[in-house]
């Protein structure tokens, strides 16, 4: 694929793109901001970041976050006065919530099963955790984080030319 | 890599190509060119996102430009059942209590 002759995209694309959640939130900022946070929340997201993701002013996204904060959505703290760190709190269940909302936005218009997919990895998890959970308690060591799948398997696939950070 | 049975479909993906297409997806399956180019960028994954479509086809990741004006490019995911299942192998899928990323 050549920069040069890329193809167009179908028209019938054209009419979703750019609205976050199929625009049943409308077109606030802090549905913008809350698409970003949802879609990579392992990160540590700082305004000016989500302000170039979302095209929205660096105040008016500092607002949303802050209002997330509120909202126990996520955590902000200042290494630098200057410049706070946001992250997601990661046991907020509504973010888990919107997690599969946004699956759900394309499993309605794919007809794809990306939500049912995510709940089982989800409901398959959490039965790891408590069983890790109470396996760890008896030998008094605390849980890594590792998949149910890479727990029950002990490998992982060997990275290709575009994973060589070996995970997070 | 041989895949084993009940590994996730080929082509292989590694685990920052997987939280990539991780992301896509929870963006309703596309990005801006530069909105891509942006977290590659900031996640420090060193994808190139024309290498990455010639490597691994655009029946499964493609890049167009729109009919609007000004024209941009746009990055759109295609196989959803590969993406979804390199996602969930590298555990990416859903939120997760482990340590996260800086930037």
């Amino acid at each position: 694929m050549e920069e040069d002759n890329l193809p167009e995209l179908p028209s019938s694309v054209e009419e979703y793109i750019g609205v976050p959640y199929g625009g049943l939130f409308g077109e606030t900022v802090i549905t913008h901001v809350v698409r970003e946070i949802v879609a990579d929340p392992e990160r540590e997201f700082r305004p000016r970041y989500l302000a170039k993701m979302t095209g929205k002013s660096n105040v008016s996204v500092r607002d949303a976050l802050d209002k997330l904060v509120d909202q126990n959505i996520m955590t902000k703290e200042y290494m630098d006065p200057q410049r706070p760190v946001y992250r997601v709190n990661p046991g907020s269940k509504r973010l888990d919530a919107l997690t599969f909302l946004a699956y759900a936005v394309i499993d309605d218009r794919e007809g794809t099963h990306c939500m049912r997919d995510a709940v089982f990895e989800y409901c398959r998890r959490e039965v790891a955790f408590r069983f890790a959970g109470e396996h760890e308690r008896e030998k008094g060591v605390s849980y890594t984080g590792a998949s149910p799948r890479s727990l029950l398997r002990g490998s992982q696939a060997n990275p290709g030319r575009y994973a060589e950070s070996g995970g997070g | 890599m041989a895949l084993e049975r009940g590994d996730p479909p080929p082509p292989v993906v590694g685990y920052d190509l997987a939280r990539f297409l991780a992301w896509l997806k929870k963006r309703d399956g596309y990005c801006d060119y530069e909105e891509g180019e942006c977290y590659c960028r900031c996640a420090k994954t060193g994808i190139d996102l024309f290498g990455l479509v010639k490597e691994y086809g655009p029946g499964r990741i493609a890049i167009y430009r729109t009919n609007r004006t000004p024209s941009k490019k746009l990055v759109k995911l295609h196989d959803w059942n590969w993406a979804d299942a390199w996602a969930i192998y590298y555990g990416v899928e859903i939120p997760h209590h482990r340590h996260r990323k800086g930037m």
